[in-house]
């Protein structure tokens, strides 16, 4: 019997101790849970309300458990029973003396039976707490729950901060995707090894701005790597590829190939055909000045050793220009795709940046219609946004206005790349912000359009011009956003003529590409197409 | 004799007392205590207050002889302890033979104790504490039971020999008796002024009174009860550093180890009359004031700051908490 009530008094004990603890401590757990509330209420965090619940929890649950688990003797439960039952000691003496078998001892251990048969341990180990404490508990807890419940004024800055990290997320990734685009050499494999890497420290960026920063800086390290001349390199490398494979001067399949073949091969030829030779290999240095300088020299020396019947030096100068050929198409490879992502960095900056600018604008109130509006030569893209959820786009230089209950404005930005004619006039371009920067004229060959009556219409390589006189034409905005600059510069035949029917498809279907891919608005994109078109036609 | 039957047996002479002394049931509760457990007890009152009475109906409701002695300035050991006369025979034959003093009696009471000189005094608790006298080389034991009941007068001190520590620690209570409420006096004025005063009737007899010592003898303590009384007497002594800055301030001594003594021979005393066969905490700290009152030695500071040693008790037992089960919210 004395057991029995001991066993019980032992459980009763357990969720006294329970009942006692969680009394002491729900002043300072509620408190705590009261400052991260507030924490949260201060900062854009979004732990301090889990958290708050969570310590609560975890606090009951360990305050429970630790009752569960925790030895109580029974010794002191006897003690307990006495105390609260106020049986004078009955139980803790017959504990003690269990084992004494004198008269004495039975009548300990009878009247300790009889005391227990009739406890009860709820009346022994009553719940007892401070109200006072409880009090204060309370007040508290209702004090988190209220903060809790009201609106908090940092989820907006919590959810940006999410929409932030999906953008940079988003950008990681594409970033990934054009990665792994790259050829399988070493220069692609090396590029995209550093692509890679620029993903991993763009998804561990703290907000959109470092983002932005980490991949500008990684565009201006690749544009830095990146020939100036690449375009005009590339024309000539895969031009001087073409005009061979329509009209090869010997067997191969490339260039490299087909010099030395006929530099091996000039032995065999005759005095005409040394002539003709020559007659060619200086039309093709004289396409590969400006991209292919190296190519160029050697063809151009090889036409004369062959113009002046020196076979031998001829095929030196041919196994030279094989040579460099072979370097310029390897080296134009790994220029080409470092271009290509740069170009793509470019890209994935522009989309952060319209995130960050429609994020920033998205905290403006109510709902704005801009639209801009602009005109300009060249080419030339804008952009009107009004606060708010408005968006305007404008070509050139352009205005926007905002309707609605918010404030529209609108921004155009434009850009435009003016080409050189052979008059000297020169398009410029006009940029939406007001301001224009007018394109590079090449100087043209006269006073009328040049057109080569042997290979039809030819275009100009505006970065492979070797003499002449480069003309910037600064825009100035109009009232239309219209810029037209015009120069009459010194002029002269530009040596930097590629036939438009090698190019006019790979142009063409570049600038579709690139059209795709960009940001252009529709019509600009149109436009882009219908004139390569044109061209076409 | 069990605790129970022990238990009606002292209820029964306290009725039987209480027909004649009335309003002093601590008084005679705590007579009742020295007496099972075979200790003395010094009584702290004005005189009137039935002191005399009490201990003259306790002698008849146990049937057992009692004497009563009148401290003086001139009262001799021998006078207590008795002493050699010289005897004639018939046959005109002479020889020394010792003629017992009042002492030799199953209950004393030592009327003004105080007032004897120490010579005397120390002859009297000799004989209380060795529970023999020693007259002309030859030891002769008291009879059993034996109690002392000792009186003072704390108005009248002048002439007074007030008794030395030493000899009050051989004292196992010191018991006040407070001045009796009006209710009582009345109740007193009525049964003495009337042509019968009552008497007491006969309970028991002096060998059930050694049943019941001996019981209180064979009774169990448990560990924490005395672990109990151990820490009250070592909180009542002023070198402890943690003690309770009343203790320290104002206690010369400390309680002796009889004061431990006598509150767990008290104590089961106490649980045997409550009819319990162990004793308790609560047992002990009822008896920690008239056991450890005459214990403490106080300096100047407590008469100056009107401090008793009744007071410092009180400090002790709440500074020495009752043992607990040490278990948040259980008592």
């Amino acid at each position: 019997m004395l057991y029995a009530f001991l066993a019980r008094m032992r459980r009763r004990l357990r969720l006294v101790w329970a009942w006692a603890t969680i009394s002491w401590l729900a002043p300072a757990v509620a408190g705590f849970a009261v400052g991260l509330v507030l924490v949260g209420r201060l900062a854009p965090l979004s732990w301090p309300e889990p958290m708050a619940l969570a310590l609560t929890a975890l606090s009951v649950c360990a305050v429970g458990g630790w009752a569960m688990i925790q030895r109580l003797p029974l010794g002191p439960v006897a003690r307990a029973a006495d105390r609260g039952l106020d049986t004078k000691d009955a139980f803790s003496a017959a504990l003690q003396f269990q084992s004494l078998d004198d008269d004495f001892g039975t009548r300990i251990q009878n009247r300790a039976n009889r005391l227990a048969a009739s406890a009860d341990p709820a009346e022994a180990a009553p719940f007892t707490g401070n109200p006072r404490r409880w009090g204060v508990a309370l007040i508290l807890a209702v004090a988190a729950v209220c903060l809790a419940w009201i609106p908090n004024p940092q989820d907006e800055v919590i959810s940006q901060r999410q929409a932030e990290q999906e953008f940079i997320e988003q950008a990681a990734d594409d970033i990934d995707e054009l990665a792994e685009e790259f050829g399988e050499d070493d220069a692609s494999q090396a590029l995209s090894q550093e692509l890679h890497e620029l993903a991993e420290q763009v998804r561990n960026a703290d907000d959109l701005t470092t983002a932005i920063d980490l991949i500008d800086e990684a565009q201006t390290l690749l544009d830095q790597r990146t020939p100036d001349n690449l375009e005009s390199q590339s024309a000539a490398i895969q031009g001087l590829e073409r005009s061979l494979d329509a009209r090869p001067v010997a067997k191969g399949d490339s260039a490299s190939e087909q010099f030395a073949e006929i530099a091996d091969s000039l032995g065999d030829l005759s005095g005409q055909e040394l002539a003709a030779l020559s007659t060619r290999l200086d039309d093709l240095a004289a396409t590969q000045i400006a991209g292919n300088p190296g190519v160029a020299k050697a063809l151009s020396e090889a036409a004369d050793a062959a113009a002046a019947g020196n076979a031998g030096a001829a095929a030196n100068a041919l196994d030279a220009a094989s040579s460099a050929q072979a370097a310029s198409v390897a080296g134009l490879s790994g220029n080409t795709a470092t271009s290509a992502a740069a170009n793509n960095l470019a890209s994935v900056s522009a989309n952060l940046k319209d995130a960050k600018q429609g994020e920033g604008q998205g905290e403006g109130q109510g709902q704005g219609q801009g639209e801009g509006q602009g005109q300009g030569q060249g080419e030339g893209q804008g952009q009107g946004q009004g606060q708010g959820q408005g968006q305007g786009q404008g070509q050139g230089q352009g205005q926007g206005q905002g309707q609605g209950q918010g404030q529209g404005q609108g921004q155009g930005q434009g850009q435009g790349q003016g080409q050189g004619q052979p008059s000297g006039s020169v398009a410029g371009a006009a940029g939406g912000s007001g301001q224009g920067q007018g394109g590079v004229g090449t100087p043209g060959g006269g006073d009328q359009p040049k057109i080569d009556t042997n290979d039809g219409l030819t275009v100009i390589d505006p970065t492979s011009v070797g003499a002449g006189e480069e003309i910037y034409l600064g825009g100035s905005p109009t009232g239309n956003g219209e810029v037209v600059g015009k120069a009459d510069g010194v002029t002269s035949i530009s040596p930097a003529r590629v036939p438009l029917a090698e190019l006019i498809n790979e142009y063409t279907q570049r600038a579709t590409e690139s059209a795709n891919r960009s940001q252009l608005p529709p019509s600009q994109q149109r436009l882009v197409r219908d004139y390569f078109n044109l061209l076409s036609q | 004799m069990t605790p129970e039957q022990c238990a009606e047996t002292v209820s029964a002479i306290e009725a039987e007392i209480g027909r004649v002394i009335v309003g002093q049931d601590r008084l005679v509760s705590d007579v009742l205590l020295c007496l099972l457990a075979e200790g003395h007890v010094l009584v702290e009152g004005v005189p009137g207050l039935g002191k005399t009475v009490m201990l003259k109906a306790l002698a008849e409701s146990l049937d057992l002889p009692w004497s009563r002695i009148q401290f003086t300035p001139d009262l001799m050991p021998a006078d207590i302890v008795g002493t050699q006369i010289l005897h004639q025979g018939a046959d005109g034959s002479r020889d020394l033979r010792f003629r017992p003093g009042p002492i030799t009696s199953n209950l004393v009471l030592a009327d003004e104790v105080n007032r004897a000189t120490p010579k005397t005094q120390a002859a009297m608790l000799e004989a209380m504490q060795e529970r023999a006298v020693t007259v002309a080389g030859e030891t002769r034991p008291l009879p059993r039971p034996f109690m002392v009941m000792a009186t003072q007068n704390p108005l009248e001190m002048e002439g007074t020999y007030p008794l030395p520590e030493a000899q009050l620690d051989r004292f196992l209570f010191k018991v006040i008796v407070p001045f009796p409420s009006a209710e009582d006096l009345v109740t007193v004025i009525e049964r003495t002024t009337q042509s019968s005063i009552p008497t007491p009737n006969q309970v028991c007899n002096g060998e059930t009174l050694s049943e019941m010592i001996a019981l209180v003898r064979q009774m169990p303590v448990p560990d924490h009860v005395v672990r109990h009384a151990v820490d009250i007497v070592v909180a009542s002594h002023p070198t402890r550093s943690d003690g309770p800055e009343a203790i320290r301030r104002y206690v010369r001594f400390g309680a002796s180890p009889r004061g431990v003594q006598a509150m767990i021979l008290t104590a089961k005393a106490r649980a045997l009359m409550d009819g319990r066969p162990s004793v308790s905490v609560d047992d002990v700290r009822a008896g920690a004031k008239p056991a450890l009152r005459h214990r403490l030695v106080v300096g100047y500071e407590a008469t100056a700051d009107a401090t008793t040693t009744d007071d410092l008790i009180d400090t002790i037992l709440e500074s020495v908490a009752e043992p607990a089960s040490g278990i948040r919210g259980a008592p």
